[in-house]
């Protein structure tokens, strides 16, 4: 971001605000995005497999048990029940394959976007100066796919943001990195606001001008 | 430095009892309805040959006061705190031991609160409101108001967001807390005068009455009215009373509610049965405009209770609203720390041309460790200003987002907002159409079990194809209310059904960002944006892809370009 304008004056800590050509702004259709992990897929689907095991030996015993009385009345009811249960767990089984290659995310010097969705689609983005703190957790089953989920959490998200199939090295380093950059942006802020009371809320700009037209950053420029 | 307010433990003053027991019969109601009542409810319905009167009722009642009262005593004498230099420490607990370590530069804000016992005895209620994480809150019941006043300073002094405290141009004068009559105090002055490396104010040391900042609204008894008829619950009573009245035909309207009635005022029935139907409507009448005017009067009560006498200041980056009347209640709430704006108008301000404000601070922990959950949003730390018109709510506006965003709008009537796209209407009457068929079809699957014939599902099949032209209508006049505005430093949505609502907050603030297609809108090249805030987050939906992706990008960059906190 602060890339597209690197105004140098030359006077250490000059405040400078240049104009922002709104089309000179990265955006995120030329980006390349790095893929979940290939086993990612796989293990979905292993879970889901236990999971339709599960429901399916539920649903038996419900069915010997209670159902009886119930299909007296209902004659379709069984039959409607076994129809859903039977798509769910196919659905769940084959999801994922064509899902989970639609998911994607790419680590920016300023942000990490996170693609996801087949029919409805979504791209997220997060500055990491506004990342609280990061997780990275990981299930006996994810383990054994060598995989493991990183959190993000930005304030006022109550259960953060997940982001599930990464490698579990990737993680690891994704999550340094992104606390390294939380914690460069902390040291960056602090100083800036006991030093120099932000610039940015005295100077008069950017209140009459055009958006459409002629925008400019009121923010510093990056580091 | 004042010697009320020395760096010792100390002890609140036993007055503070009082709201120990208030507290203490709090958690008991709550565990009653939640736990005791099914089980007391039991015991009557098994033991229906012995009545339970009061006299076995009264010592059961006698002996929880009891509990009470020794449960607060013990409360209060275990209760400790200690003002330190940079923060405020408390200990508590007998049985549970509770250490509380409340660093003044985490304080989101302080409310005060004086309830009529307070008032009498002429202490107050102090809540170091520190963003949102629920364990941490401290409140120290009945302190006297010199207390307040050094918290208050400490924390003004060493709060996050120092920077900000240069005074709005205007005023001139430092910020100087004090309150009334009570001279302020020099050592929280020294204090924040270090801290903030600012000189300490010279000139306006003689004030005597409270130098809070400007007034900027001050509400009368006529807007407690308007508050009282604004309320919802009136609007609900009142519209059941209209349906009501729709409704009422003597003859047939009255017999199933004499019925109803008979049951339990027999005597009055008979009598009222006795009447002509002439009288009958009057009587009606009578008691339908009885209990509209009860709803009145009980709704402009809750009104004069809560928000008699409102007054809002401002002063630098400090607003401070204060209402009640039995209970006063103040609110503090820095500037920096405000997220969002929402002005929100219903039908019955609509009339008054008035609106109401809601200032909402980040709802979750704030410092890089971070790892608490994120607590619920206390209504009590949400600046609120319950009635204000349009020209008002724009200079708060001005004043809390100051020289960014000062311009965006805020009023749901202003010119500056943009419709979205009419394939909303489309997408939302679908929405509203499936949900109310998948009602229905629970709805019908209960009749089944309960053995009505399949038959049963006919007139339902026909009311819900038949609710079409009703779902369009209202999804068209959700379409109308909706739409959005944004300038270089901010962004307005708005929405509503019959009132309407308007978030605004400043770009600088968003947390993150979300662009969002379902598959009509990729048809139609349209996208939803999403920016969330520490506060909630804020939709802009159904506008043209291009556009919802140049916002998130230019949102991005003004939340990364910028090193200024967000809090």
């Amino acid at each position: 971001m602060a890339d597209s304008t690197p105004v140098d004056t030359g006077v250490p800590g000059m405040f400078v605000n240049p104009v922002v050509p709104l089309d000179s702004l990265p955006g995120t259709e030329s980006l390349e995005w790095t893929p979940l992990h290939p086993r990612f897929a796989r293990r979905l689907q292993v879970g889901a497999l236990i999971r339709a095991v599960l429901i399916v030996g539920a649903w038996t015993a419900f069915h010997l048990r209670v159902l009886p009385f119930i299909a007296e009345r209902l004659p379709w009811l069984p039959v409607f029940a076994w129809a859903i249960i039977g798509a769910f767990c196919l659905w769940s089984l084959l999801w994922p394959a064509v899902a989970v290659p639609r998911r994607g995310y790419v680590v920016r010097d300023k942000d990490l976007l996170y693609k996801s969705g087949v029919l409805w689609r979504s791209v997220k983005a997060f500055p990491f100066n506004r990342v609280q703190h990061t997780k990275l957790d990981s299930t006996p089953l994810d383990r054994r796919f060598g995989l493991a989920s990183l959190s993000v959490f930005p304030a006022g998200a109550g259960a953060g943001h997940r982001i599930r199939g990464l490698g579990q090295e990737t993680a690891e380093r994704l999550r340094v990195y992104i606390s390294e950059r939380i914690e460069a942006d902390g040291d960056a802020e602090s100083n800036d606001t006991d030093a120099a009371p932000a610039p940015a809320e005295d100077s008069e700009v950017n209140s009459e001008t055009n958006w459409e037209t002629n925008s400019e950053g009121a923010g510093d420029s990056g580091q | 430095m004042n010697p009320a307010v020395s760096g010792d433990w100390q002890r609140l003053s036993p007055f503070a009892i009082l709201s120990f027991v208030g507290l203490a019969v709090k958690i008991f109601a709550r565990g009653a309805v939640q736990g005791a009542l099914p089980v007391v409810a039991a015991i009557l319905l098994l033991r229906d040959d012995e009545p339970l009167g009061l006299g076995r009722l009264l010592p059961v009642i006698g002996g929880l006061l009891m509990l009470v009262a020794v449960i607060a005593v013990i409360q209060w004498a275990y209760f400790k705190f200690r003002i330190a230099e940079d923060r405020l420490l408390i200990r508590k607990g007998f049985i549970k031991k509770t250490s509380l370590d409340l660093p003044y530069e985490r304080v989101q804000g302080i409310n005060v609160e004086r309830s009529l016992v307070d008032r009498i005895i002429g202490l107050v209620s102090v809540t170091l409101d520190t963003a949102g994480s629920v364990q941490a809150e401290g409140k120290l019941p009945s302190v006297t108001t010199e207390v307040a006043d050094h918290l208050r300073a400490s924390v003004a002094a060493l709060g996050p967001g120092l920077a900000y405290a240069l005074p709005e141009g205007g005023t001139g004068e430092a910020w100087a807390p004090g309150a009334e009559g009570a001279p302020s105090d020099a050592g929280a002055d020294a204090v924040a005068a270090a801290r903030a490396g600012t000189s300490a104010p010279a000139g306006p040391r003689l004030a005597t009455r409270p130098h809070w900042g400007r007034v900027l609204l001050k509400l009368g008894p006529a807007d407690m009215v308007r508050i009282g008829l604004a309320n919802r619950n009136f609007i609900f009573v009142a519209a059941m009373v209209g349906i009501l009245t729709d409704l009422v035909q003597p003859g047939d309207f009255l017999d199933p509610l004499l019925e109803a009635l008979a049951a339990g005022v027999d005597s009055a029935a008979g009598a009222f049965s006795g009447l002509g139907a002439l009288a009958q409507l009057v009587v009606v009448v009578v008691l339908v405009g009885g209990a509209l005017a009860a709803a009145l009067i009980l709704t402009v009560t809750a009104a004069f209770l809560r928000h008699h006498a409102f007054t809002l200041w401002h002063d630098g980056r400090t607003f401070r609203s204060r209402a009640g009347l039995l209970t006063q209640r103040e609110v503090v709430v820095e500037a920096p720390k405000i997220q969002q704006l929402t002005v929100s108008q219903d039908l019955v301000l609509r009339w008054f041309g008035r609106f109401r404000l809601r200032a909402l601070p980040a709802a979750a922990v704030v410092g890089q460790q971070g790892g608490q959950n994120p607590g619920g949003l206390d209504v009590a730390d949400v600046l609120d200003v319950p009635l204000l018109d349009g020209r008002r709510a724009e200079e708060v506006r001005a004043r809390v987002f100051r020289r960014e965003a000062r311009e965006i709008a805020v009023l749901p009537r202003d010119g500056a907002f943009r419709r979205v796209s009419p394939h909303y209407i489309r997408a939302l009457a679908l929405r509203i159409w499936l949900t109310v068929g998948l009602v229905l079809a629970g709805i019908f699957l209960q009749l089944l079990l309960s053995g009505v014939s399949t038959a049963a599902g006919v007139p339902m099949l026909i009311g819900w194809l038949a609710s079409i032209p009703v779902v369009v209508l209202v999804a068209w006049q959700l379409w109308r209310r909706r739409g959005y505005t944004h300038d270089d430093n901010g962004l307005a949505s708005r929405g509503g059904f019959i009132g309407s609502k308007v978030d605004a907050f400043p770009l600088r603030k968003a947390q993150s960002a979300i662009v969002k297609r379902s598959p009509l809108q990729r048809r139609k090249g349209l996208a939803t944006l999403q920016v969330h805030l520490a506060c909630g987050k804020v939709t802009v939906p159904y506008i043209e892809h291009k556009a919802a992706r140049r916002l998130r990008d230019y949102i991005l960059y003004r939340v990364e370009a910028t090193r200024r906190r967000w809090h």
